[in-house]
């Protein structure tokens, strides 16, 4: 019995090491860029810790190439949303109303994308629009993306339908919907938060990609691959710069993000104390049924 | 058919066309054409010999030419000198026009040289110019075998490269056996955190944890692995930290062998390890881990045979993940790698846009597809899933 | 007023199934109309089909004497009721019941004015503006009617709407039901695998079997008269005495069973050799004391329920299953116990002989 007491308690006293060990892996080295970004070296280098300074921000925010690249980038990223949640959606239709064989087969296509090796992506898109006299750029660039980033959004849309009670649909229609007033007064709206978190997925797989958009963005630059050639030809801690902003923004995003949820959860609790209310009222008003007939329903 | 009809009726003739053809756009022009087009141009390769030869006949065909012309235009002077010297003009003036329009002709004797000698001149360049005529059209006709030698063609050259090069077919195996370790790695390490999340935590620290995990991922990876060049390099962070605790006297290379690219890419890959594991797990039923300690089974034991094979579906996917990043990842090692440590990606990189050679490079990207497919097929064979359990 | 809705011949096939079978059928304008059926039985089929969301294989649907075929369930003047009740989560319970006004293009004052008075009708009035995830489950059925109401249908579909509530909620319902259906004259076709949804609320009620409609019927002719063997056993309770027809008197037939032979009314006028089930029910069955009835059989007693008011008893019939007996308890029963011998009789009036046929397997 204490041995066994023992053996727990080493078993907790091991994961509680692994886990600081494997969270001081996660994020040592993003404090290292951190700490680089404000030390006054030409090299990146967080130690020895030469002097505090902002240069490098104001560095950053004079490099021409880099902005006019993250310019690219965005043009790209709205290109990707567009494309993949028209595309996405299309998909995620198709698959759940479809229950032939052909659906196994389509299912396979579609999400082949994302267990392709990304370079795949972009060198299969260059060569095709190559044949037909395009050459590569911020659209083949989009194109690529597009292939696998639509399967994402696809996936995301296909686990939201699932949850979606087709019933719905028929009701409309039956009450008298056209299909297109279906779609947009019914199906749409449930699939808005889907829309959104789509769109936001589909922008950050685009603006942080770089395996595909090397092979097809041609002599165009987009930020990652302008930031491929900063760390490999010309390093200075302006990358650190940048890193800094990236890891500011998604630490502020989680923060409200984490508030949001524990918000919601609050939310949540009340709205069950209110339909619990509800329920009592229901059995008070059922109990005079005849009541309810007071009234004929058309004069 | 069947189904055509059912979308029409549930959806009605605007939205099932945009379905279907949203669909048919993705599928056939977006990932199936491109595919096949890329295998096609993969087996499209000319004969270097050939068109080195074409281009060494074509070079010589040139030559003649100019030489041809040059000929004849000392044939036209020597018929103007020919002609003044019967008509009793001086030749003089007529030379001096003439050296200006071909300098050559100022090299040959002038003055002295009577009316036969340049007639023998001439009969010897008409002669010459004969010969040359004749190669000219000897290697017009050797051109056009040749031209349809160096033609492109259909055949299995640019994969015979792969095999025949020694290089090439190291660096090939190497990234795949390091994409390899690189998975297992990962999955050693991200097991553990992927149960604690899903089964261990509270679950407001489990929440927290996972936010914690998302962090670092949704920073791009050319930061991430930067993050590591900076630890990794020669006069590096761990270095060092190293060299101040005493542990070596010498800063070590990492970046001159493939520790550094694969130390890299376990840290940019690790999340699409832990977020599939963590999802499978996370649907066990706490009570068979609860019934299973109940039965007294040690905790190892628990883990080998209850959450295991619960989570196959799950280790499958991170496996299939990981690796295929790994094998296709162009941007670790272009940044942590040093000259000796070049990643398959690399070499497919340069055949386009250094070699310039599609074809080949198509073969070497195709070599790279089939292996993840085959690595694909081997883990959903080890592991017992279908294909409808990946992706999920 | 409601339209009547006709079925002509129609037939249903999916693939190699065929869910519904050759069926003809009209329902009366305003009337209310219930199908009664196990699981399976193509019931929902019909209701699909009427309300236009498939067209039969073969056959017609017409509602107020218009083929149907290739309109579409937008298009129909009929509403449908979702066994789930299927109201849209993401709209305020006045949008709901506006939805099919919205549709068809009409103002929202006027739309909130319409909702409004039907809120009214529905007794939640004010709640309007409530999340339908609010409601109870008593009131989502009710939003649910009103929204359906709203579109001022001519035919209203209702597909087990009442199954996701409790028994006393259920009862409550049936009332309200059955008494917006006469206020309102719309034409109600109601689905249930409930017979007692079925009897109490009904005009008329179709029983289907595997995909046939087997009798259409007044409730109480279902139930004192059902013209196959499934219908007799479906609704209510029967005891079944297999046996073959011996003789014909009048309109009454006697037939030979293993135990004894049994005069019983002959609807289905067999003739003399036909394979016959003889059925009774078991509050019409009794003890003999004394006079003679048309019918009797010795038995022995297996196993005694007692209920309160009545108690059942179950006797050794034919085969492996018993025979149920309903016995009020007014009167000394005390000698009754397991093993002891009894006879039961029937009046030949009260037992109807039906021919060979499938028993429903819902039958205790």
């Amino acid at each position: 019995m204490t041995g066994r007491l023992d053996s727990n308690a080493l078993l907790r006293f091991a994961t509680r090491g692994y886990l600081i060990l494997f969270f001081a892996y996660m994020f040592l080295p993003l404090v290292f860029m951190v700490i680089a970004a404000f030390n006054t070296p030409g090299i990146p280098r967080a130690v020895p810790f030469e002097g505090f300074t902002l240069k490098w921000f104001s560095r950053l925010f004079a490099n021409e190439p880099l902005w006019s690249a993250v310019l690219n980038s965005l043009i790209i990223g709205i290109g990707v949303i567009c494309l993949s949640i028209f595309l996405g959606l299309a998909g995620a239709l198709l698959l759940t109303r479809l229950h032939t064989q052909a659906r196994t087969f389509i299912y396979g296509v579609l999400v082949s994308p994302l267990l392709t090796p990304g370079i795949i992506l972009g060198i299969s898109t260059l060569v095709f629009w190559n044949n037909l006299g395009v050459g590569g750029g911020l659209l083949l660039a989009t194109l690529a993306q597009s292939t696998f980033i639509s399967a994402y959004c696809m996936l995301l849309f296909m686990a939201r339908l699932q949850r979606f009670d087709h019933d719905l649909e028929e009701a409309a229609l039956d009450l008298g919907a056209s299909h297109q007033q279906v779609f947009w007064k019914i199906t749409l709206p449930f699939l808005k938060p889907t829309v959104l978190t789509g769109a936001v997925i589909a922008f950050l797989q685009s603006f942080e990609n770089f395996n595909t958009t090397v092979f097809a963005i041609g002599t165009d630059t987009t930020m990652t691959i302008q930031l491929a050639s900063m760390a490999r030809l010309s390093l200075t801690p302006e990358v650190n710069a940048l890193a800094v902003i990236f890891i500011g923004l998604t630490v502020v995003i989680a923060i409200l993000y984490e508030l949001k949820r524990r918000a919601e959860r609050i939310k949540q609790e009340m709205q069950r104390e209110a339909a619990a209310r509800a329920d009592a009222e229901m059995i008070e008003t059922v109990s005079e049924p005849a009541a309810l007939l007071a009234k004929p329903q058309r004069a | 058919m069947e189904a055509a009809r059912d979308f029409l009726r549930r959806y009605g003739g605007l939205m099932t066309a945009y379905i279907f053809a949203g669909c048919g756009i993705w599928m056939i022009g977006m990932i199936v054409l491109p595919q096949l087009l890329m295998v096609e141009k993969s087996l499209i390769y000319a004969d270097k010999a050939a068109s080195a030869q074409v281009a060494m006949t074509r070079g010589e065909t040139d030559r003649l030419f100019v030489e041809m012309g040059r000929a004849e235009s000392r044939i036209r002077e020597l018929d103007r000198q020919i002609e003044s010297i019967e008509s009793g003009e001086g030749g003089e003036q007529q030379q001096s026009t003439g050296s200006i329009l071909n300098p050559f002709a100022s090299q040959s004797p002038q003055s002295a040289l009577s009316a036969e000698e340049l007639e023998a001149e001439m009969a010897a360049l008409t002669a010459r110019i004969e010969t040359i005529k004749q190669e000219i059209a000897e290697n017009d006709a050797a051109l056009k075998d040749l031209m349809v030698e160096a033609q492109p063609k259909y055949g299995f050259a640019n994969y015979a490269e792969l095999i025949a090069n020694d290089l090439n077919r190291a660096i090939f195996f190497k990234t795949i056996w390091s994409s390899v370790m690189v998975t297992f790695v990962a999955l050693v390490v991200c097991y553990p955190i992927a149960f604690y999340l899903a089964k261990a935590a509270p679950s407001e620290q489990a929440a927290l944890l996972m936010l914690a995990l998302v962090v670092p991922y949704w920073v791009n990876e050319i930061l991430r692995t930067f993050a590591w060049l900076m630890i990794l390099s020669d006069g590096g962070i761990l270095n060092s930290a190293l060299l101040w605790l005493g542990a070596i006297s010498e800063p070590i290379r990492y970046r001159a062998g493939n520790a550094a690219v694969v130390i890299g890419m376990v840290y940019a890959y690790i999340l699409f390890m832990v977020f599939p594991i963590y999802n499978t797990i996370d649907t066990l039923d706490r009570n068979q881990l609860e019934a299973a300690r109940d039965l007294g089974a040690p905790w190892w034991r628990i883990h080998w045979r209850v959450v295991i094979p619960h989570a196959k579906p799950g280790i499958a996917v991170g496996c299939i993940m990981t690796f295929m990043l790994a094998a296709g990842s162009y941007a670790v090692p272009l940044i942590l790698g040093g000259t000796q440590s070049k990643w398959f990606t690399e070499i497919i990189y340069d055949n386009f846009y250094e070699a310039n050679d599609w074809g080949l490079g198509s073969a070497y990207a195709f070599v790279l597809l089939a292996t993840c497919i085959v690595f694909i097929l081997a883990m959903m064979k080890l592991f017992r899933v279908g294909l409808q359990d990946i992706a999920k | 007023m409601g339209q009547d809705v006709q079925l002509e011949s129609v037939t249903m096939r999916f693939g190699d199934f065929t869910a519904v079978r050759d069926a003809n059928l009209t329902i009366q304008a305003g009337e209310f109309f219930s199908f009664l059926g196990p699981s399976g039985c193509g019931k929902t089929t019909i209701l699909r089909m009427v309300s236009g969301f498939i067209d039969p294989s073969e056959g017609a649907v017409r509602i107020g004497g218009a083929d149907m075929r290739g309109i579409g369930p937008n298009k129909r003047p009929t509403a449908l009721i979702f066994q789930n009740l299927a109201l849209f989560p993401l709209m305020k319970v006045w949008e709901n019941i506006a939805f099919g006004l919205e549709v068809r293009g009409v103002g929202k004052a006027e739309r909130h004015k319409k909702a409004e008075e039907l809120l009214e009708l529905i007794a939640l009035p004010g709640q309007g503006d409530k999340m339908v995830s609010e409601l109870s489950g008593g009131q989502k059925q009710r939003v649910a009617i009103a929204r359906a109401l709203a579109v001022e249908p001519q035919v209203l579909l209702l597909d087990e709407p009442l199954s996701a509530l409790d028994l006393k909620l259920r009862q409550h319902m049936r009332a309200e039901l059955r008494a917006i259906q006469r206020a309102t004259g719309v034409t109600f076709i109601y689905i249930t695998h409930d017979q007692g949804e079925a009897l109490t609320m009904s005009d008329r009620v179709g029983v289907m079997s595997a995909g046939v409609i087997e009798q259409v019927d007044t409730p109480a002719n279902i139930y004192n008269d059902p013209s196959t063997a499934f219908v007799a056993t479906f609704v209510g309770e029967n005891n079944p005495f297999h046996g073959r027809v011996v003789e014909t008197p009048e309109s009454f037939a006697v037939i030979e069973t293993g135990l004894g032979r049994f005069r019983a009314r002959n609807k289905a006028r067999m003739a003399v050799g036909d394979s016959a089930i003889v059925f009774v029910r078991p509050e019409r069955c009794h003890l003999v004391n004394g006079k003679t009835p048309d019918n009797a059989f010795a038995t022995k007693v297996d196993r005694i329920d007692l209920e309160g008011a009545y108690l059942n008893l179950f006797v050794k019939g034919e085969g492996p299953r018993d025979l149920i007996v309903h016995l009020t308890n007014d009167q000394d029963l005390s000698f009754l116990s397991p093993g002891a011998d009894v006879q039961i009789g029937f009046s030949a009036e009260s037992a109807v002989a039906l021919p060979e046929g499938a028993i429903s397997r819902e039958q205790p």
